[in-house]
């Protein structure tokens, strides 16, 4: 597929061009519940890669924030490796090789922001992703996968410990050119 | 690191405040699913400061 750009004054863009649009394209926007354990997003179909934003997520205590597919993607077949800096101490690397869920980021209780990219989430082999937060004066990076030929269309998110109270989980998708 | 206890989460967390969200559906727990939840709670980090 050839990309259409640069756009040129009256030409005519067609389906195939458009749905293979190498850009973000919005999926859909999860207001986020008060005193929830868990949010499941679903309908994460249709493109290569994901772009997911928690934007202004609000827990009721300081926390881990895990993802996770309680549906299809089961068992003890997460793997990742989180960094984590506050700015002041010495980085602490974490590393799990058999989890239920990644732990990929940090919140706190005042609105809180991290994003989280996601790889052949929706194809079969490995469902790849690496993730940045922030927390408190810190910065949490992280990235790992679910390491088995299973696919999904939707993710479940969670904090480690106690409750989400608020936020928006938005989702971007896209495909590569 | 500290860790949260039981007795903590429950004061927290009383039976039938905690809630499971599946896209715009949200329901309570059962009490059932909040023993399972409060259990899996039990020892996770408590970062009740800057770390």
């Amino acid at each position: 597929m050839t990309s259409p750009y640069p756009f040129v004054a009256g030409a005519t863009l067609t389906a195939d061009q458009l749905n293979s649009y190498p850009g973000l394209i919005f999926v859909k926007s999860q207001a986020v519940g008060s005193g929830v354990s868990s949010v499941s997003v679903s309908g994460i179909d249709g493109f290569d890669a994901y772009q997911i934003v928690f934007d202004r997520i609000d827990s009721s205590v300081n926390t881990l924030l895990v993802v996770d597919d309680a549906t299809s993607l089961t068992g003890s077949n997460w793997q990742y490796t989180t960094l984590r800096w506050d700015g002041s101490a010495t980085p602490t690397l974490y590393a799990n090789t058999s989890a239920a869920n990644a732990e990929f980021g940090l919140i706190d209780t005042n609105k809180s922001a991290a994003t989280l990219t996601v790889y052949n989430l929706n194809g079969t082999g490995r469902t790849r992703f690496h993730a940045m937060s922030q927390f408190f004066d810190g910065v949490v990076l992280s990235g790992g996968s679910y390491d088995a030929d299973t696919t999904s269309t939707s993710l479940t998110f969670s904090p480690g410990s106690g409750t989400f109270s608020g936020g928006n989980i938005i989702v971007y998708g896209y495909n590569n050119a | 690191m500290p860790e949260w206890t039981r007795d903590e989460l429950v004061a927290l967390y009383p039976d039938g405040t905690v809630s499971v969200q599946v896209d715009d559906e949200v329901r309570a727990m059962t009490t059932a699913e909040w023993n399972a939840w409060i259990d899996a709670q039990v020892g996770t980090p408590n970062l009740t400061q800057d770390p």
